[in-house]
């Protein structure tokens, strides 16, 4: 893959968790910027990355049963007995 | 466990958790319920997570708040609580897991192997220009869960730990008992894995606009 903005694509990749969580230094930050404006394939897989780790988040929404703290307060206080 | 009229000192106020094992360190067990309140959810997601098995889950959950309050009065908070609650919770998860699978465990390196075969196969991400309200759905939804069992714990957990639960890669890697460098690796192999299967299910739905 050609380098972009001194950036290959694959090295892009491989670091795109810290690109994510804003870890890189500001000169490696401006230089992935640079990339993504002139590179479509990694901008789509930037976009299509940050949109998977959206809809990851959304799992954090799931609730547990509506019973479920009455059966555990029961199961501990059986074994711990309080 | 709660007695009504019996208000302890800890049920008055919200109390950090620190206070809270202070208070049953001096015999008031009526925190019990607290703390339970406070974290019950999180470890049922962690175990639901990991295991996509109600029963499984709800076994680990009671394991872990019993091995918890069993220990609490001895413990010394050389980490914190919530620390201590998620390595148990983890290590709990891990041995159902074991337990569940017997001798049937691929080595890790093997595992890494499948995820970058299937991720040769990837195809384009035009989906990921539309709205976020747009792609939001049931249905969304259910193929990413779908896709999450499709993982192997190992990587199921880092992804639940980080991006669901939402702790840091320092935080994952202490109760994994990874590396930074081997938690990001596996998150990042795990999140590709996910937008692959994000990406079939998106080009099918978007075909044709």
């Amino acid at each position: 893959m050609p380098e972009v903005a001194g950036v290959s694509c694959k090295e892009l990749s491989e670091k795109l968790v810290d690109f994510v969580d804003g870890t890189l230094s500001p000169e490696e930050n401006s230089a992935f910027r640079e990339h993504l404006d002139r590179c479509e394939v990694c901008e789509q897989l930037v976009m299509s990355y940050l949109k998977t780790i959206f809809i990851l988040k959304q799992l954090h929404k799931i609730e547990p049963p509506a019973d479920l703290v009455k059966r555990l307060r029961d199961y501990l206080a059986m074994q711990l007995k309080i | 466990m709660n007695h009504p009229g019996k208000k302890k000192l800890a049920d008055t106020v919200e109390r950090s958790d620190e206070e809270l094992v202070a208070f049953f360190q001096q015999g008031d067990k009526s925190v019990v319920d607290q703390l339970l309140q406070r974290y019950y959810s999180r470890v049922y997601r962690l175990a639901f997570g990991i295991l996509r098995n109600p029963q499984d889950a709800e076994e680990v959950i009671q394991e872990v708040f019993l091995k918890i309050f069993q220990k609490l009065g001895s413990f010394k908070g050389e980490s914190t609580f919530s620390s201590w609650l998620y390595r148990v919770a983890v290590n709990t998860t891990f041995m159902k897991i074991r337990e569940r699978r017997g001798a049937d465990v691929l080595p890790i390196e093997s595992v890494e192997q499948l995820i970058d075969e299937e991720l040769g196969k990837s195809g384009g991400s035009e989906w990921a220009r539309k709205p976020d309200d747009e792609l939001l759905s049931e249905e969304a939804i259910k193929k990413i869960t779908e896709a999450m069992e499709e993982l192997p714990e190992e990587f199921n957990m880092v992804v639940t730990l980080r991006d669901i639960e939402g702790l840091s890669t320092e935080e994952v890697g202490k109760l994994l008992g990874l590396t930074p460098a081997a938690v990001k690796s596996r998150l990042h192999r795990a999140r590709l894995f996910l937008r692959k299967r994000l990406d079939d299910f998106y080009q099918q739905l978007f075909e044709g606009d």
